[in-house]
């Protein structure tokens, strides 16, 4: 039985993702929405909801994968 | 009814108790199939937001879940406490003891659950007691020293012979067979002749007299029987599952010993896995704290994962390590840098202590993520 | 005997943030010229251009620098000297010691004792070196004809890297001189 985590992210990424794209904004990267927000982590909180970093995430695995399931007992 | 459900379930990746609870709460409130059905989706739905996110640092949490109630633990200082009149190490030290796979505990015990046709009946339970009660010679007869002729004289007692279902052929049988020496009945006593007139050599004879086991097994110094619910339980002091588990009238698949490193060798790998999560859970549940049953989990899994049951220290765990640098942390710092400069060894910095001692980032969390860029061309959209 | 080749090279370049929202190949091109171009290697030698980027590879983001690294594949042209080659160059400036000869990407000195067996005066006014018998001249946009007879590349600091050449040998010098020898020589014959 094959099933796919119901988030696109783990926390652990969301973080990192976010994190990376507010030092990119803060170090002069072009912003990829309109914003009032002067607050670098901030846009990057906004794009990251609306999905347009140009960022993802490599995995070893793409799916989370139950291969089979014996009971021993 | 429940067979529907746990037939739905069947293809979920539940673990099993998750399942039966599930089809507990839909038989108390007489779900049909659809509403069964849509229960069911939405507690996978639940179960995958619960699961442990891939880079979360379960070893840790596990340490920390089990460690802050083992301080509450150490404070309290009775370790010992009576179950059914027999003595069972508690508390920090049976935990200690688990984790450290002490091949000899200090206080082994057994619970031994009984055939149907032996279960209900007091004396039939009484009968494999018994058998498995290791018996004595001091237990059922006078041993006599007498000097003057140079000789051992056994009287044996005729009511605690009967007691234990023995006669005094058989514990004649037994003397001569153990002890290798002609016995003598001599007006219902047992006379025996030692050859050559030494002191020492008579004293020898006692002493392995006194030792003798004439029945039962040597390992069950004492065996308690009680009721619970509709049958008879033996509880034992000190343990030998291969031997018990041999005894006629034993339920072997209901018995179990809380010496895990012998269930280890008799039963294997996995019941030594359940034997450690059930033994660490009892033990913590006993000192009415609360831990969850995954941190133990994971515990056990770690000591039994390579088909070999390993303690967590020294001996086990931490120094079968790969890393010097974590192997170092752990204990005897000077000695394993030692021994690693002399073996000429390699660290790879693969691990997560070896990157904490040299201030690299670590492989766990937000430092397991690899970012790549989606390719992005031309500014400003 | 080389002096100019053509190598691929693999390397990461970092893309700094501010520069994201340009044309990726674009930057990246000109990120390239403004590392490499310069860069000596000890085995290749100079490298003078980048001829063209074969291959940009995934973006890499580092933890703790907004930058992007980028492995990117891309053919250059190297300048090597060699040890007693023959070269031609224009001497590009004249001083009081010798005479700078360029040799395309590095400038290489030719000493004043490496020029003529002649004894040379230095002229200050029209920056000229000119022989005490022989009164031949060189000076600033000259070709000459010279043996490379000392080498030290600098990989780390190209600029300080040297080059020592001489013209004291049979058919090297000055073009305008060798023309006059062999004109000599024809007429002379």
């Amino acid at each position: 039985m094959k099933k796919v985590f119901p988030f696109e992210y783990t926390r652990f990424e969301k973080a990192r993702i976010i994190g990376a794209r507010a030092l990119q904004i803060a170090m002069g990267a072009p912003v990829l929405i309109e914003t009032n927000s002067k607050n670098p982590l901030d846009i990057a909180k906004d794009e990251f909801e609306r999905g347009v970093i140009p960022i993802t995430v490599r995995r070893r695995r793409d799916a989370f994968v139950w291969l089979q399931r014996h009971d021993l007992f | 009814m429940r067979e529907k459900y746990m037939e739905i379930m069947h293809d979920y990746p539940f673990p099993e108790y998750l399942k039966k609870s599930i089809a507990d709460e839909l038989e108390r409130i007489q779900a049909d199939e659809e509403t069964a059905r849509k229960v069911i989706e939405r507690c996978h739905e639940a179960y995958l937001r619960n699961l442990v996110e891939p880079g979360e640092a379960a070893g840790i949490v596990a340490a920390q879940s089990i460690g802050e109630p083992g301080t509450q633990m150490t404070m309290r200082t009775f370790h010992y406490a009576g179950v059914a009149e027999i003595n069972v190490t508690l508390g920090l030290p049976r935990l200690i003891e688990i984790l450290d796979v002490r091949k000899n505990p200090s206080t082994p015990m057994m619970t031994i659950k009984l055939l149907p046709e032996y279960a209900k009946d007091r004396e039939k339970a009484r009968e494999i007691a018994n058998r498995l009660e290791a018996t004595y010679i001091t237990d059922i007869a006078e041993i006599v020293t007498d000097l003057r002729y140079m000789r051992v004289i056994v009287r044996p007692d005729e009511k605690a012979l009967e007691r234990k279902s023995l006669d005094r052929e058989k514990l004649k049988k037994k003397i001569e067979k153990s002890l290798k020496i002609e016995v003598e009945e001599q007006n219902g006593e047992f006379v025996i002749q030692i050859e050559e007139p030494s002191y020492k050599k008579l004293m020898d004879t006692f002493d392995r007299l006194r030792r003798l086991v004439v029945s039962g097994i040597k390992e069950i110094r004492r065996v308690i029987i009680r009721r619970e619910g509709d049958e008879y339980v033996l509880y034992t002091e000190g343990s030998n599952f291969k031997r018990v588990m041999k005894e006629k009238g034993v339920d072997f698949t209901r018995t179990v010993t809380n010496n895990i490193y012998e269930i280890y060798e008799v039963l294997g790998i996995e019941a030594a896995r359940n034997a450690v999560i059930n033994e660490a859970i009892s033990t913590l549940e006993e000192q009415g704290l609360e831990v969850d049953r995954r941190h133990i989990m994971l515990v056990a899994d770690v000591m039994t994962a390579d088909g070999e049951l390993k303690q967590i220290g020294r001996h086990g765990i931490a120094g079968e390590k790969q890393s010097i640098l974590a192997r170092a942390a752990f204990e005897m710092t000077v000695n394993n840098l030692l021994d690693a400069a002399v073996k000429g060894e390699f660290d790879r910095l693969n691990g997560i202590t070896e990157n904490i001692i040299v201030g690299q980032p670590i492989k766990l969390g937000t430092g397991d993520v690899e970012l790549r860029v989606k390719l992005f061309t031309g500014g400003d959209k | 005997m080389l002096m100019y080749g053509r190598i691929k090279v693999r390397d990461t370049v970092r893309v700094p943030p501010d520069k994201l929202g340009e044309n990726l190949d674009e930057i990246i091109e000109e990120l390239l010229w403004e590392n490499f171009e310069g860069r000596i290697d000890k085995e290749y030698g100079m490298i003078v251009c980048i001829e063209s980027i074969e291959e940009i590879g995934e973006g890499k983001i580092i933890e703790g620098d907004g930058g992007i690294y980028f492995d990117v594949v891309f053919n250059a042209i190297t300048f090597k000297p060699v040890m007693q080659e023959v070269v031609e160059g224009v001497v590009s400036e004249i001083v009081e010691f010798g005479a700078f000869v360029s040799l395309g990407p590095l400038d290489g000195l030719l000493h004043m004792s490496q020029i003529t067996d002649d004894y040379l005066n230095y002229d200050e006014k029209s920056k000229r070196l000119i022989g005490k018998e022989s009164r031949r001249t060189i000076e600033e946009g000259d070709i000459v004809r010279v043996r490379i007879v000392a080498l030290s590349l600098r990989e780390k600091e190209p600029e300080k890297s040297k080059i020592g050449l001489t013209m004291r040998q049979p058919w090297l010098g000055a073009m305008k001189w060798i023309q006059e020898d062999k004109e000599k020589l024809e007429s002379g014959g």
